[in-house]
């Protein structure tokens, strides 16, 4: 039996307090940020790519965004910054603004004597900048004119105009003369301004209410490019009026909307490059560290001995707290020897998708979880061959974070439960097969248009659909577009796919779908840390597997009233075949029995399962069967009742 | 006989009620309050400031009789601990700090470096007036293979006067430590702990071997614990269980009179 003793343990209230924390923190809006937010880890990961040279890109996509603000040439006035979901568009503004721009002729490695940098200093104080948040600012019609009216308002009482702007701008009719009073006061002031008017999260709106803003934006960017020289920075007396517009988009979007984006005769794109993750992750470690380290808050463990009614008590200091959570964040996302292994963190790297805050959410989740920090800890004391953190008990982490058992709807989740995606009553065989026929079908490259013709026409009704639909676009793994559509997020899907088969998976969504089912004592909850309880979890898997099993037979079963398209089992059965969906049974039964075969080449494990031999031989029997019935029926075959 | 029939003042261990001190500090501590306790023990913070805790007590008129600060272990300096608790016991107002080591500390240190750190903070702290309590675990007495842990501590030159040991009647029946083991040495706190064998909290007093045989031969010593501190919680109780609030409401009422039943034992009156 595994040992739990000795193990430390991240405190699970501290833990879900730091959580908030740090969303609050991480995710919050800018506003609540200071103006230079350097102890922001995002925007260190740019400051620190510029000065240790790890990631050069992200330096040339600041000066890319600089030159079109003071352009050598022709000069854009919409500027577009294209980066997916939490690829950190924001950030990079945020940064360019802040902090690239203020300091760009110290970071270019010019000195503070020098004309150029007296130029730029003079120059920037004459740029203005307008900046509207319209995160969560939907519908438009309602909040975001206000955001628009807000940001402009600001911005003349910044510059010192006389601004006598309606108040409670909340239409469009109200804003449109609000921002026309500060193009006038511009002009009146006889001095030359750059305006640069940044509408952070604009692809937060959806993609009619971004139809909309366009048009509001379209009527104050003139089509002809303003005269003069470009090349030297704007002064007092010679300078030039210019609007830049910074728009965010995501690229789905400029796919669809770009005719729309197309129409402004002055425009460029900016693609925002992936963010390398090794470097965030690294970096959020340390921003973990300085804030913690500045609390009295302790961090108290509670250190379990087996046989005992008591656990020893133990306090770390804020400073070890943050030296040790440092080192759990960094280590869990490591790949190899004192990590995870590759085949894991590769998963774990599309469930992120690409997205910042997607990997910020899910690596604390389990970083922190003590599955993963027991085992780690076991790994150290007895010197296990690397590394230290089995897929097992890294997808376990990950899958329950802190919890005795996976939660669904937990918002720090990114998650899906697959066997529960349909809608009530959970015990139809269609509802439980809906998700994971969906997830199959989108990883595979179906639309979600396909997917769904495909899926009502092999009999899974419309409100397990809509039901799955919604789990989808809420776990993000699907995007609405406009028109109905939907931007399917294949990485997500294809890591779903992948975890499906993991041995973690199918022994918590055993748990959580046998309480789902009202089956609750089928399939009991137990610490994966404790050997002690290998049979009866098995037992609860493999009870679920069975089940899943049943319920698949079940699906493929040709029922004239529910197929009415088809008027005779051959027509279905061939439509089965053709959308060529696998047996899902077998794909997770076949892993799980291999790896229960890996599991009892452990000395304690067998011990373990010597004292309940025959119990033992009558489980993997059980699972040998069903291995060995859904390999023969994976050719796909429909049935006949 | 020092010991008089009138009972000390019982104090409540906060760590033995962390789920609530966790979850609703406010409501928790106004509970403490209502059921007449007017002295605490702090271990561990509850996730709060220290200063916001120590603010929460004061604000209650809670007193603190004693702190108890992170386990022993052989990477931390004396002055790790000095620091901490000079630190800290300002904070609560509070004379008396705890120290202890849990057994993956105590077979990192050897024993008579474990003896030197633990005088040190104990010496050090004695400057200022600040009684040390060392909380003993079934290893502190454990003499197997030469003379326990504890032994050698108080036969070390320079032991200072403010050092005694804080014993706990669950880990002296978990080890079963008998009374007369730690017979010999000062002892500065008792945390009283009964559980029944599934480690669900009783009555102190239910049985004579789980707690009361323990307690017995302090109160009649000449120089009795300072501090008596209740510390009953069940272990594993799920969340929907039934809380100990009627074991705990018990102890405290029939504190006085458990009090008088050990005073007046033939154990104590020899």
């Amino acid at each position: 039996m595994l040992k739990k003793g000795h193990v430390d343990s991240v405190n699970y209230v501290y833990r879900n307090e730091l959580q908030s924390a740090f969303t609050e923190y991480l995710l919050g809006e800018s506003k609540d940020l200071p103006p230079l937010s350097l102890d922001d880890p995002r925007i260190r990961y740019y400051v620190s790519s510029r000065r240790d040279g790890e990631q050069s890109v992200p330096v040339a996509s600041e000066e890319k965004l600089f030159q079109e603000f003071w352009p050598p040439g022709q000069r854009e006035q919409v500027i577009f910054v294209i980066g997916g979901a939490g690829a950190g568009k924001s950030t990079f503004l945020r940064y360019v603004f802040q902090y690239y721009i203020p300091h760009r002729p110290v970071l270019r490695g010019h000195k503070r004597t020098s004309e150029i940098y007296a130029l730029h200093q003079r120059s920037l104080s004459h740029h203005i900048l307008a900046y509207a948040d319209l995160a969560s600012a939907k519908p438009l019609k309602e909040h975001s004119y206000d955001r628009l009216h807000e940001s402009i308002s600001t911005t003349a009482k910044r510059c010192g105009f006389e601004y006598g702007g309606a108040t409670g701008g909340k239409s469009e009719d109200v804003f449109r003369p609000a921002i026309t009073e500060l193009a006038q006061q511009v002009e009146a002031k006889k001095r030359r301004w750059y305006l640069s008017w940044v509408l952070d999260n604009a692809d937060h709106l959806n993609q009619t209410d971004l139809k909309m803003l366009m048009r509001v934006v379209r009527e104050y960017v003139p089509d002809i490019p303003p005269k003069g020289a470009a090349e030297d920075p704007v002064v007092a007396d010679s300078g030039r009026d210019l609007w830049r517009v910074v728009i965010p988009v995501r690229p789905e979007t400029w796919l669809n909307l770009h005719p729309l984006f197309a129409t402004f005769k002055n425009f460029v794109e900016l693609r925002l490059p992936d963010l390398d993750s090794d470097v965030l992750v690294r970096l959020r470690a340390v921003f973990l560290r300085t804030i913690l380290s500045g609390t009295t808050r302790h961090f108290e463990t509670n250190v379990n001995e087996p046989g005992q009614h008591r656990p020893y008590f133990h306090l770390d200091t804020p400073r070890e707290m943050a030296a040790r959570m440092n080192r759990a964040l960094v280590q869990a996302y490591r790949r190899g020897p004192t990590g995870v292994s590759p085949e894991a963190r590769e998963v774990f790297d599309d469930l992120a998708n690409g997205s910042a805050r997607r990997l910020l959410s899910l690596l604390p989740r389990a970083a922190f979880s003590e599955t993963i920090q027991a085992r780690r800890a076991r790994a150290q004391q007895e010197h296990w061959v690397p590394p230290q953190v089995s897929d097992f008990y890294f997808f376990d982490g990950l899958i329950r974070g802190d919890e005795k058992r996976f939660i669904a709807d937990s918002s720090e989740n990114k998650i899906l439960n697959l066997y529960n995606l349909g809608a009530p009553p959970a015990m139809e065989p269609h509802t439980t097969f809906v998700g994971l026929h969906s997830v199959y079908l989108l990883g595979r490259g179906d639309s979600w248009h396909d997917v769904w013709t495909k899926l009502v026409r092999l009999g899974y009704r419309s409100e397990d659909m809509l039901a799955c639909r919604e789990w989808l676009v809420d776990m993000e793994l699907l995007k609405p577009l406009w028109s109905s559509q939907y931007q399917v997020e294949l990485r997500i899907a294809k890591a779903h796919w992948r975890l499906l088969r993991e041995r973690a998976y199918t022994d918590n969504m055993a748990v959580v779908c046998a309480s789902a089912w009202g089956l609750k004592d089928k399939a009991g909850e137990f610490d994966p840390l404790d050997y002690g309880n290998l049979l009866p979890r098995c037992s609860g898997g493999i009870w679920f597997i069975e089940e899943i099993w049943r319920r698949e037979k079940d699906v493929r079963r040709f029922r004239q009233e529910r197929h009415r398209e088809f008027t005779e089992f051959s027509g279905f059965s061939r439509f089965y075949t053709q959308v060529g969906l696998p047996c899902v049974t077998h794909y997770v039964a076949s892993e799980y029995r291999k790896m229960l075969g890996r599991v009892i080449t452990s000395a304690s494990v067998r011990t373990t399962v010597e004292q309940e031999k025959e119990r033992w031989s009558e489980l993997m029997a059980r699972l040998d069967g069903i291995v060995s019935d859904a390999a023969r029926d994976d050719a796909v075959k429909a049935t006949q009742q | 006989m020092s010991n008089s029939a009138a009972a000390p003042q019982l104090s409540l261990s906060l760590w033995s009620i962390r789920k609530g001190m966790y979850v609703t500090p406010d409501e928790t501590l106004d509970r403490v309050k209502g059921l007449g306790i007017s002295s605490v023990e702090v271990a561990g913070f509850f996730n709060d400031e220290a200063a916001r805790l120590a603010g929460q007590l004061s604000q209650r008129t809670l007193r603190v009789c004693g702190i108890t600060g992170p386990a022993l272990r052989e990477n931390r300096h004396s002055r790790f601990y000095i620091t901490w608790a000079l630190t800290y016991l300002p904070l609560f107002n509070a004379r008396a700090f705890n120290l202890h080591t849990d057994p993956r500390g105590f077979a990192e240190f050897s024993r008579d470096s474990l003896v030197r750190l633990v005088i040190e903070i104990a010496r050090e702290l004695e400057k200022c007036s600040i009684t040390v309590g060392y909380h003993c675990y079934p290893h502190d007495f454990d003499s197997t293979g030469g003379d326990s842990f504890m032994s050698q501590l108080f036969s070390a030159p320079g032991v200072p006067q403010n050092l005694g040991l804080q014993l706990d009647t669950y880990w002296l029946h978990f080890g079963s430590t008998a009374p007369s083991v730690y017979a010999p040495f000062p002892v500065s706190s008792v945390h009283l702990n009964e559980r029944d064998e599934a480690g669900i909290a009783r009555i102190l007093g239910t049985d004579e071997q789980r707690c009361s045989q323990y307690i017995r031969s302090l109160v009649a010593r000449n120089n009795p614990p300072a501090n008596w501190i209740l510390e009953n919680e069940s272990a594993d109780r799920a969340d929907d269980e039934p809380t100990d609030d009627d074991v705990l409401q018990a102890c405290i009422e029939g504190w006085a009179a458990y009090w008088e039943t050990l005073v007046n034992s033939p154990a104590a009156k020899t």
